[in-house]
């Protein structure tokens, strides 16, 4: 499956498009395509990086657990989805908002 | 230390002004991010894994206490309360936001600081020895020369899109700590038969994918004509470099495959030309620039020696601290004293807010207002008189900085990795974290080990020249780790060879163990180190140890 993630202008932050076609730091709430839905994908992708609030625009491989859990494949987009594994340090947060609207 | 004339003030001042409205331009979505992205670049600011990271230039490394507050500021109002040193002597701040970007280089400026050419395809921050200025050993302080390669350097018009980025480190001292072999350029201080002093000059080295030693290309050019030679230089590798491919177009590429004779000729023509033009340094402007970095007024000292064995056994931490951490200085009486970043179990270069204030009083209260950034990620107090060293000592206890292992291996220089590093592979700081935990009580007992750690092939944790190198790779979405031994980014310059197949993070701090263990096990004496060890036995017995 993939969701397709970016990291917001302002502050940085790392967001994923939500099933509301909204996005948000939250990798639970993204929205995935299955990989009979790589049409819908790539055009959600299209649209995505054509929004000037987002940057480093991709989609990213990611697996649900038997418990609906959402997880990204790669060590790095774990990361990213959780900040870093050192320091303590909690991730980046949006400015002034809990999403950025498409 | 230099101080900006009205030229520089305005200079910085202008570029400030001309980002923040390039930062207003990008947020009201006026430029696109692909046209903004080199500007940010040419500003020092990335966009890494979880948000911006600003990389803020510290001119070979010299600070005063106010630059010092200044940064320890910006990390308190504008990031999360630290910043990390680089083995680049810059310092990088992991959370800003753009908005306050601009906010940021503003109070840079105010205090004569900028991020200008800390990325890009242009000639980076001059890095130089970090007790420069101060050692026992060095025939001539290279500060002055590092700044007007600075001035020479900043926003060349000629120089502003290389083939790819360009390094320069310089030396004054026989004992290289400045790495300059591994550096585009590497400037060593030298005397010629007459007595006087110069620059030998090296060029082509450097670390990456493709790491290679810097090869001579001149035994000696006089001051005065040090920047058309340096202006010659760059100019072949503009005119030479290839374009074509970006892991191919840094100039040792371009020295290794022409070769060091013919770009020594080409050099030659381009100097020849241009060798008595604007670039000739009138000494005048030599004694100009050499007089903001005067001696310091030191004052004849009655202690001028801490016989550390009385502490041995009372304080074994500040006996461990004065054995290690303290460096020999050219004035009786004093010393530069290294303050580690290396905590054991903490992250390599980090320092915070309250850590970077601690620092900048004891600069002004104890180092002449002189602090100094390592490429090996520590800070030093250049000028500290030795009856000062205990009252040093306890003020960096207060502050949690006085761990003394400079030079040991848990004094690591370990690059941000996978936890911030959007190019990394892999994870370096918990790597690091682990082996200083490990081998927290066995150190002393290893004595001098420079132990290096990259999360890519990049190398910004300088794995190539590490006494023992650790290098981070992905493998079918694994992290593993390669382990490269024999390396030395001194006068000795050596690019480590890797021992085999690459172990996983778990089993990284065993992997060493064994390595260490054998070294224990064939040294000759106790006297002698491990990269004395390796260069007597090369790579076999490591293997075995590692492989069986």
């Amino acid at each position: 499956m993939n969701a397709i993630t970016a990291n917001e202008l302002i502050s940085g932050a790392v967001v994923y498009l939500y099933e509301t076609g909204e996005f948000g730091v939250d990798l639970q709430k993204a929205k995935l395509f299955g990989a009979d839905e790589q049409d819908v994908r790539d055009a959600s992708l299209e649209k995505t990086l054509k929004n000037p609030r987002l940057v480093s625009v991709e989609a990213i491989a990611v697996e649900v657990s038997e418990t609906g859990t959402v997880w990204a494949n790669r060590l790095r987009e774990q990361i990213r989805a959780n900040g870093p594994t050192v320091g303590g340090f909690a991730r980046q947060t949006l400015e002034g908002a809990d999403h950025v609207s498409l | 230390m230099y101080r900006y004339d009205e030229f520089d003030a305005a200079f910085v001042r202008q570029r400030t002004e001309q980002f923040s409205h390039q930062v207003q331009r990008r947020l009201s979505g006026e430029l696109t991010e692909e046209q903004f992205r080199p500007l940010r670049l040419m500003n020092g600011l990335y966009l890494q894994l979880h948000a911006y990271m600003l990389r803020v230039a510290v001119p070979y490394g010299t600070l005063n206490s106010t630059q010092m507050r200044k940064l320890a500021h910006i990390a308190r109002t504008y990031d999360r309360g630290y910043g990390h040193f680089t083995t680049r002597q810059n310092i990088q701040y992991n959370w800003p936001k753009l908005k306050d970007v601009p906010a940021i280089l503003e109070e840079l400026a105010s205090v004569e600081m900028h991020a200008i050419q800390t990325s890009g395809n242009c000639i980076r921050n001059v890095t130089t020895d970090q007790f420069a200025g101060a050692a026992g050993d060095e025939i001539i302080d290279p500060r002055p020369v590092a700044e007007i390669i600075r001035q020479w350097s900043s926003l060349h018009p000629e120089f502003s899109y290389l083939p790819r980025k360009f390094k320069i480190a310089i030396t004054g001292a026989p004992q290289d700590r400045a790495a300059v072999k591994f550096h585009d350029i590497g400037l060593m201080a030298a005397t010629n038969d007459a007595g006087d002093v110069g620059w030998r000059v090296f060029v082509g080295g450097g670390l990456g994918r493709t790491p290679m030693v810097a090869k001579e290309i001149s035994d000696y050019v006089p001051h005065e004509y040090l920047l058309p030679y340096l202006e010659a230089i760059l100019r072949v590798y503009n005119m030479y470099g290839r374009r074509d491919n970006k892991y191919k177009a840094r100039i040792k590429i371009l020295v290794h495959e022409t070769g060091i004779e013919t770009i020594r000729e080409q050099v030659e023509a381009e100097f020849a030309e241009i060798k008595e033009g604007v670039l000739k340094l009138p000494q005048g402007e030599l004694t100009r620039i050499t007089e903001y970095f005067a001696e310091p007024a030191f004052e004849p000292q009655t202690d001028t020696k801490i016989d550390i064995a009385q502490f041995e056994a009372t304080d074994s931490a500040y006996a461990r601290f004065l054995k290690h951490n303290l460096h020999p200085h050219a004035k009786e009486g004093y010393t530069s004293v290294t303050i580690s970043l290396k905590p054991i179990g903490g992250v390599p270069g980090d320092a915070t807010d309250s850590q970077m204030e601690a620092v900048a009083d004891l600069a002004e209260q104890y180092s002449f207002d002189e602090l100094r950034v390592s490429h090996e990620q520590n800070l030093v107090l250049p000028h500290v008189a030795i009856k000062d060293v205990r009252t040093v000592y306890d003020a960096l206890v207060a502050n949690k900085l006085q761990e003394g292992n400079a030079g040991l291996i848990s004094d690591i220089i370990a690059c941000p990795g996978l936890d911030y590093c959007a190019l990394a592979n892999a994870r370096s700081i918990p790597i690091a974290q682990a082996i200083s935990e490990k081998f927290a009580d066995r150190e002393e007992e290893f004595g001098e080990l420079k132990l290096k750690i990259s999360g890519c092939i990049n190398a910004c944790g300088h794995h190539h020249v590490g006494h023992i190198g650790i290098l981070g790779v992905e493998k079918k979405g694994t992290e593993l780790y390669q382990i490269t031994v024999g390396g030395d980014a001194t006068e000795h310059a050596t690019v480590g060879s890797i021992l085999g197949r690459g172990v996983t993070a778990e089993e990284v701090p065993g992997a060493l163990e064994k390595l260490l263990d054998r070294y224990m096990a064939e040294r000759q004496s106790a006297d002698e180190t491990f990269i004395q060890a390796y260069r007597r036995l090369g790579d076999a017995p490591f293997k075995e140890a590692l492989y069986g």
